[in-house]
């Protein structure tokens, strides 16, 4: 029954009434209330999907791994300070030795069979592969044998005692410690060193260390590269850290697991003979280092430029001519049939696959266009080198792909613009241009802009056509030119999916991260830019 | 109540503009057929007539602004000061500084009040004191008590008449011959028609108007001269019925059909 009795179409035929009227009002309530619930529904599957996504991104990102280095730090710097090449001082030393039962020598195990009456070795750091090093120790010292490399290391203060290092130890104080290299050539005294860390090593002295633990040919390959001499210093570590520290990953545990079971994390840790900590695989030293082959030192530094190289191209490529050619198409052409059917080409465009614009980037920019996008036109490379897989083909591909997208939005936006506003403008006798110059471009530029940041997005994570028209799969160098070989954020993040190791799903997750957040600063800029837009018009 | 403002047939300055044998289409729709139509300077000539008749479209063929829509082709010629607007030297930017245009829903731009008044100066190359000019207009339509402590405010954030009384500042602003307002009144309420109505007369003075409206007490009150315009039902083309003084076409008129409209018998 309806609430009221009376009704202005009371006995009116076609009108529900009564009980009528009362169900079909109910049943009007529970149509909109089932569609109420499912937008509720649909809105919350979108959430619930979002945070999967992020969870399992940031479950990668942070967690412990167990790193086992092959070389510390500190023995690094070691070794390369008390590089000495003097055969004589060697001999010297060895007598020094002989005479004083509290003298350590330390030693590459190719050195051993020269150890003097009196003394014994004792194994240090006996999980090092490679540059293992053995104590020597007087026999009238039994303490040493327990001499570690921790203990060894903190040995280096000249004038310290025994006892500075494990209180039971003798009050004598250390005569010498001696460092001797792979090659049998006596180093010089040890001499004092306070906590030597790699970062105290300048580019010279890193370079020492590169030649001393590398291989010739290695060197000779990154200096193919980029000369080894012209290296920057932090391109230098980073080589180092990856070269010769050689931090080797054992397990990588992701947020999950290190949350709820760090106590086996790090008993595993101990068993293997290595350090469990908790690591962020998102630092700013991610940011900073090159990429390499070894994940737990590599960076994305080279996509990271290369992303921000191709989407400055594709921006000043396609954002001024997206608009200008929606400029045209809503304020200056003619509605012919030719203006309709590029319309309608540049929507069916939007909609073609991504692919495919990789393939006409490929044909155009890259083969066609090579003298062009490989900079041998205007003498940046020789011919002979030159190819047009670089930062300027992505980005005019990139920018090739948005552009009906820009367009399009772009139109919208003008069309958006009423049609009384122009009235006006044209009312007081202005020209075509200053009425779209100083009406509808303001009025349409946050709109625009919103289109155009939409775009770019996109931009900033597609994949397929740069595979398509050739990224670079490996490059340790920066981008310094639109000439440039290129890497982008998501291919990186693609090769690094593909491989097998764990740990390289872990910097994967991180560079999704960067990706993110880089995409979460270019429309927080749009959004900026806009409500700047939209604050200046009244 | 008529008011008569004529003293004679003749309008004292002679035709500001005159048109003859008007034609619009819309693409292929003929939207108006036939005006001949001469708009008498320094008086107000109203044009009336039932809804889609084309008054609009006529209005607009004298400043040229159906250049802006794609489909309208116009045939015939408006004579302004004994140039033909639709000829083929004529820079439709020029006809409408001479030209000027109110529209029936107020439309300032979305800026200052202040800028309302002096873009379009500004973009004629106007080089002399504009805060002068800009107070000038603002006096004009007697909205300058009004605004004069908020220049700087939108002139969007006034209310309906004053925003209409600044899109007249604005047109008055690059000092044009000719006003056309299409129906200025239609969205204001009462109080601020009339002060709009006031401010018509008041700029007879100095300026040719002609005035859409649907109101006929309107055209009565304010006009000189009255077009009236009727559609011819099969093709639904606007034709123009009758013009002459505002008196004579109210009180005694010589096409029937123009009596039936007027005594509401018909539209
Ligand atoms: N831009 C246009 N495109 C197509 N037809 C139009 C356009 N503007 C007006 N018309 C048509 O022209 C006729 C006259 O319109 P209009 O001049 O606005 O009449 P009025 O102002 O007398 O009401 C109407 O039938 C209308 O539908
Ligand atoms: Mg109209």
């Amino acid at each position: 029954m309806g609430v009221f009795a009376d009704k202005a179409t009371a006995g009116a035929a076609g009108w529900p009434e009564g009980a009528e009227e009362a169900s079909h009002t109910r049943r009007r309530r529970s149509r909109g209330w089932a569609w109420r619930v499912a937008i509720r529904c649909s809105t919350v599957f979108g959430l619930l999907v979002l945070t999967t996504l992020l969870y399992n991104v940031v479950n990668s990102t942070w967690g412990y791994v167990v790193v086992r280095d092959q070389l510390s730090d500190q023995l690094i710097v070691l070794l390369e300070r008390s590089h000495i090449t003097h055969a004589e001082r060697r001999v010297d030393a060895l007598k020094e030795v002989a005479g004083n039962p509290n003298a350590v020598v330390v030693l590459t195990p190719n050195l051993v069979p020269a150890v003097p009456d009196g003394y014994r070795t004792v194994p240090i750091g006996d999980q090092h592969a490679k540059l293992a090093l053995i104590a020597l120790v007087s026999e009238d010292n039994e303490f040493l044998l327990e001499l570690d490399e921790t203990l060894l290391l903190k040995l280096l203060p000249e004038g310290s005692r025994w006892s500075d290092l494990v209180s039971s130890w003798p009050a004598e104080s250390v005569s010498l410690v001696l460092v001797v290299d792979e090659d049998g050539i006596l180093s010089r005294w040890a001499a004092r060193q306070d906590l030597p860390t790699l970062d105290s090593l300048g580019a010279a002295e890193l370079l020492s260390v590169l030649e001393t633990h590398l291989s010739a040919g290695l060197i000779r390959r990154y200096g193919r590269d980029e000369p080894m001499a012209e290296r920057s210093r932090a391109n230098l570590l980073s080589l180092v850290e990856e070269r010769v520290k050689e931090p080797e990953v054992l397990a990588t545990f992701n947020l999950r697991e290190s949350l709820v079971q760090p106590a086996e994390i790090k008993a595993f840790a101990d068993v293997e003979g290595a350090v469990a900590s908790f690591h962020s695989w998102l630092t700013p030293g991610f940011l900073v280092r090159p990429q390499s082959a070894n994940a737990a030192i590599s960076g994305i530094r080279t996509a990271l430029l290369g992303s921000l190289w191709v989407i400055a191209i594709t921006i000043c490529f396609s954002v001024p001519l997206g608009i200008g050619a929606a400029i045209y198409l809503e304020e200056f052409s003619t509605r012919n049939w030719f203006g309709r059917i590029v319309e309608t080409n540049i929507n069916n465009l939007a909609g073609v696959p991504s692919i495919i614009y990789g393939m006409l980037g490929l044909v155009i920019f890259v083969r066609a266009l090579t003298q062009i996008t490989s900079g041998s036109l205007f003498g940046t490379v020789s011919a002979d080198e030159a190819s047009g897989r670089t930062i300027l083909s992505a980005g005019l591909t990139l920018g090739l792909l948005i552009l009906p997208v820009i367009i399009i939005n772009g139109q919208e936006a003008i069309r958006a613009v009423p049609d009384s506003l122009r009235e006006a403008a044209y009312g007081v006798g202005c020209t075509r241009w200053q009425c779209v110059r100083w009406h509808v471009l303001p009025m349409a530029v946050p709109a625009i802009l919103t289109g155009a940041i939409l775009a770019v997005s996109r931009a900033l994570g597609e994949t397929a056509p740069l595979v398509v028209i050739g990224a670079a799969t490996f490059i340790s160098v920066d981008p310094t030119s639109p000439f440039a070989k290129f890497t982008v954020l998501p291919i990186q993040i693609y090769q690094w999916t593909a491989r097998p190791q764990a740990e390289f799903r872990n910097i994967a997750a991180a560079a999704i991260l960067v990706l993110l957040a880089l995409l979460l600063v270019t429309n927080a800029t749009a959004v900026l830019l806009r409500n700047r837009a939209e604050s200046q018009r009244m | 109540m008529v008011v008569s403002h004529v003293n004679g047939t003749t309008a004292g300055g002679g035709y500001a503009l005159t048109a003859s044998h008007l034609q619009v289409w819309y693409g292929d729709f003929h939207a108006v057929s036939d005006v001949s139509l001469e708009v008498p300077t320094h008086r107000i000539t109203a044009m009336i007539g039932p809804s889609g008749c084309g008054k609009s479209t006529i209005l607009r063929t004298f400043n040229r602004m159906n250049d802006l829509v794609d489909t309208a082709r116009v045939e015939g010629s408006v004579h302004y000061r004994g140039v033909d607007i639709y000829g083929p030297d004529v820079d439709p930017v020029e006809v409408r500084r001479r030209i000027g245009m109110v529209f029936q829903k107020p439309n300032p731009f979305p800026k200052s009040i202040f800028e309302n008044v002096a873009w379009g100066p500004r973009i004629h190359g106007f080089k002399g004191d504009m805060e002068q000019l800009v107070e000038a207009c603002l006096r004009r339509v007697v909205l300058w008590d009004e605004v004069k402590d908020k220049l700087n405010q939108s002139g969007l954030s006034l209310s309906g008449g004053q925003q209409q009384r600044l899109c007249i500042a604005r047109a008055i602003a690059v000092q044009p011959d000719i006003v056309l307002m299409d129906e200025p009144c239609s969205a204001l309420d009462p109080i601020a028609t009339l002060h709009i109505e006031e401010l018509m007369r008041d700029l007879a003075a100095q300026y040719t108007i002609v005035v859409v409206t649907h109101n006929m007490q309107q055209a009565a009150r304010v006009s000189d001269y009255t077009a009236f315009f009727s559609v011819i039902p099969e093709t639904r083309t606007g034709e123009l019925v009758e013009v002459g003084p505002t008196d004579r076409i109210f009180d005694s008129p010589e096409e029937p059909r123009t009596n039936d409209y007027i005594t509401g018998r018909f539209g």
